[in-house]
């Protein structure tokens, strides 16, 4: 089976965070990281590599020329080969832009499974997963808290309000995965060592055959028009002590017409 | 194009989702300002039922596709009927929740018909004739301005519980649409499952793995609806912890909520996670117990009403950001506020 798992790179959770003049949010190389998702991605990919013995898993990133390094981060977790996409027309690419990317690439690789986190910590979009299978025509079995292929179709359990659903669709699919579905491994030493020896390759906009138009910043449908500061402080009352701590409450409910 | 503003109804197994009215609402105000109608469009079994509920909250059209296939595959038939009556009728804006179902059928709709996609929103304004939005940025410590560049019908992805529910009691008219075929490799839906444990009262239950899992009352409002929430954070101490938070939010006639930290404990079921990978909450009252404030908690209830914080540390963050603030041990104020609001209630 050849697994083909998504990942962003994104800020650290911890790095400062800034736009730039023109409104994009600056990525710093020290602090990019494997986007903290689609670890859960990555490590379901590298299991279900194990449960189906002969398959490869093949980490795809769009992204800037530097992100070799977060690709590697994630190939010390394990699988066989990362791709890169990236060509300076796709800075300012918006999530479908993006999507129409990936897709291309996913095509040029071939693909029986796709996994991907379900949100990137940068902007919380959550629509790239689905937006790829629109741009494959595949399904997509979103929101996954389980994962299991068999023959030629692959099962999940879809998070729900209360309990699960179960959805199932043939292969090719593309699958995105929450967090409760796996616990995501730490890359050993060897892992790492290991890691630097696997083949990556580089594509651009041109290996895709994707003209520079449909793409980044070219091709983005919204724009940043300013960005502000804002201040959620509350100046509240601080009551302190258990000691008549409930009246005090209670009165401040009262006082507020909520009781 | 026209300037009607459209609002996507969520169904979920023939029931309306409230996501659906504050989306209805929304689309009728920004209807009203670009000078065209308000329509929402609802996918899925008793479509009726829905179209009655979304025209009293605004809706003047309500294209109602009624059909099992909306229950039986995930979200491509949905993407399907919606482009097409995009591209028959071009309405200037369409109005999406922040919902897994919001989120997934926009994102087809936008690839299909290559339109702009904005999410996040957390405010609308019309400006100039241009939808101009609000989206938080860095767990909300800033807010970025956004805008549509290029031709064709906007999408617009607010966040959860942006929009207030307006009842203004119109009548929609409707106009049917006919519900697709089943897709040749869609993703078949068999069933919900994992919902035995769905009790009325609050109770502790075992998860998957046989450990102990607090499992809140089904009975009361889903955490996006709810008028007060009593969440409960790592100060609880364990899954047992969740026993007093529950009787105080069933005096209040509120609904549990929860940090990060308790739901990775696996202390309590995710769907009543608070914060910026759970639940955008706004509710009345927010009470925190024993939660520190991390600025991921607070992207998801920082617009609450009025916040009160119980916590036994005076420099936790989470006393930034409240009206009240117990300065306290929630072991001994918690149990003492359930019986002083019964006494209130009594009275
Ligand atoms: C990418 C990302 C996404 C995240 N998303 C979310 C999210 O959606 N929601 C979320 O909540 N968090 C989220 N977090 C985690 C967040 O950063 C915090 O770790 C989490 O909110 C902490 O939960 P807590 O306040 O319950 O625990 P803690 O920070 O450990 O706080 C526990 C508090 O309980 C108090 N306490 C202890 N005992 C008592 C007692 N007896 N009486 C009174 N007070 C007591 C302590 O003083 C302390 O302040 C996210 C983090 C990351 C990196
Ligand atoms: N530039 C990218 N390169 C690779 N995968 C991506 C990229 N952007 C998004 N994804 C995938 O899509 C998921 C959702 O991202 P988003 O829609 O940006 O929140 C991520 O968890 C990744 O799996």
């Amino acid at each position: 089976m050849n697994i083909v798992v998504c990942m962003k790179e994104t800020p650290s959770t911890t790095a400062e965070k800034s736009f730039t003049a023109d409104m994009r949010l600056e990525r710093r190389k020290e602090d990019a990281i494997p986007n903290p998702f689609d670890e859960y991605a990555i490590e379901e990919g590298l299991r279900q590599q194990e449960k189906n013995p002969g398959s490869t898993v093949t980490m795809l990133c769009m992204g800037p020329a530097t992100a070799t390094d977060t690709i590697r981060k994630a190939l010390a977790m394990g699988g066989d080969r990362g791709v890169l996409v990236t060509d300076p027309a796709l800075a300012g690419s918006d999530a479908i832009s993006t999507a129409r990317v990936l897709a291309a690439a996913l095509t040029k690789i071939g693909y029986d499974l796709v996994i991907f986190g379900n949100a990137a910590a940068d902007a919380y979009g959550g629509v790239v997963p689905s937006a790829v299978a629109e741009f494959l025509g595949k399904p997509l079995l979103s929101y996954a808290s389980q994962l299991g292929i068999a023959g030629d179709k692959a099962t999940i359990q879809r998070q729900a309000e209360i309990g699960y659903n179960v959805v199932e669709a043939p292969l090719p699919a593309l699958v995105s995965v929450v967090k409760s579905i796996n616990e995501p491994r730490y890359p050993s030493m060897k892992g790492i060592m290991a890691s630097k020896k696997k083949p990556l390759d580089t594509f651009s906009l041109a290996d895709l055959g994707l003209d520079a138009a449909t793409v980044g910043g070219a091709a983005a449908r919204e724009k940043a028009l300013g960005a502000e500061k804002v201040s959620t402080q509350r100046k509240g009352e601080i009551y302190v002590g258990n000691d008549g701590a409930a009246d005090r409450v209670v009165a401040f409910l009262v006082e507020q017409k909520v009781l | 194009m026209s300037n009607d503003v459209w609002a996507l109804a969520e169904i979920a197994g023939g029931k309306l989702a409230g996501i659906s009215l504050q989306l209805s609402s929304k689309a009728a105000e920004l209807a009203k300002a670009f000078g065209g109608n308000a329509a929402a469009v609802a996918m899925g079994t008793n479509t009726q039922a829905a179209a009655a509920e979304l025209g009293a909250c605004g809706a003047q059209t309500v294209y109602a596709s009624e059909g099992a296939v909306y229950d039986e595959y995930l979200i491509q038939p949905h993407a399907e009927t919606l482009a097409a009556l995009i591209q028959q009728h071009q309405p200037k804006l369409v109005l999406f929740g922040g919902t897994n179902y919001g989120r997934d059928v926009a994102a087809r709709v936008a690839a299909r018909l290559g339109l702009g996609l904005e999410y996040n929103v957390s405010e609308v304004s019309v400006e100039g004739g241009e939808v101009v939005m609000t989206v938080p940025a860095f767990g909300g410590a800033q807010a970025v301005r956004m805008a549509f560049q290029g031709e064709g019908t906007r999408l617009l992805g607010a966040r959860q519980n942006a929009f207030p529910t307006v009842r203004s009691g119109g009548t929609a008219s409707i106009e049917q649409v006919p519900a697709p075929a089943a897709p040749a490799n869609g993703a078949k839906v068999s069933g919900p499952f994992g919902t035995e444990g769905a009790a009325e009262a609050g109770h502790l239950g075992k998860a998957p793995d046989g450990h102990d899992i607090w499992m809140p009352a089904a009975s009361r409002a889903k955490l996006e609806e709810a008028q007060i929430i009593v969440s409960g954070g790592r100060g609880l101490g364990g899954p047992q912890g969740f026993e007093q938070i529950e009787a105080l939010a069933a005096v209040l006639g509120a609904s549990v909520g929860a940090s990060r930290a308790a739901v990775d404990a696996g202390w309590i079921p995710y769907a009543h996670q608070v914060g910026q990978t759970g639940k955008t909450v706004k509710p009345v009252v927010y009470i925190a117990c024993g939660i520190s404030g991390a600025v991921q908690h607070k992207a998801g209830m920082g617009t609450s009403g009025l916040v009160i914080a119980i916590n036994k540390d005076k420099d936790a963050p989470i006393f930034g950001f409240c009206d009240l603030g117990i300065v306290g041990d929630l072991n001994v104020v918690v149990p003492q506020l359930t019986e002083a609001v019964k006494r209130r209630k009594g009275s």
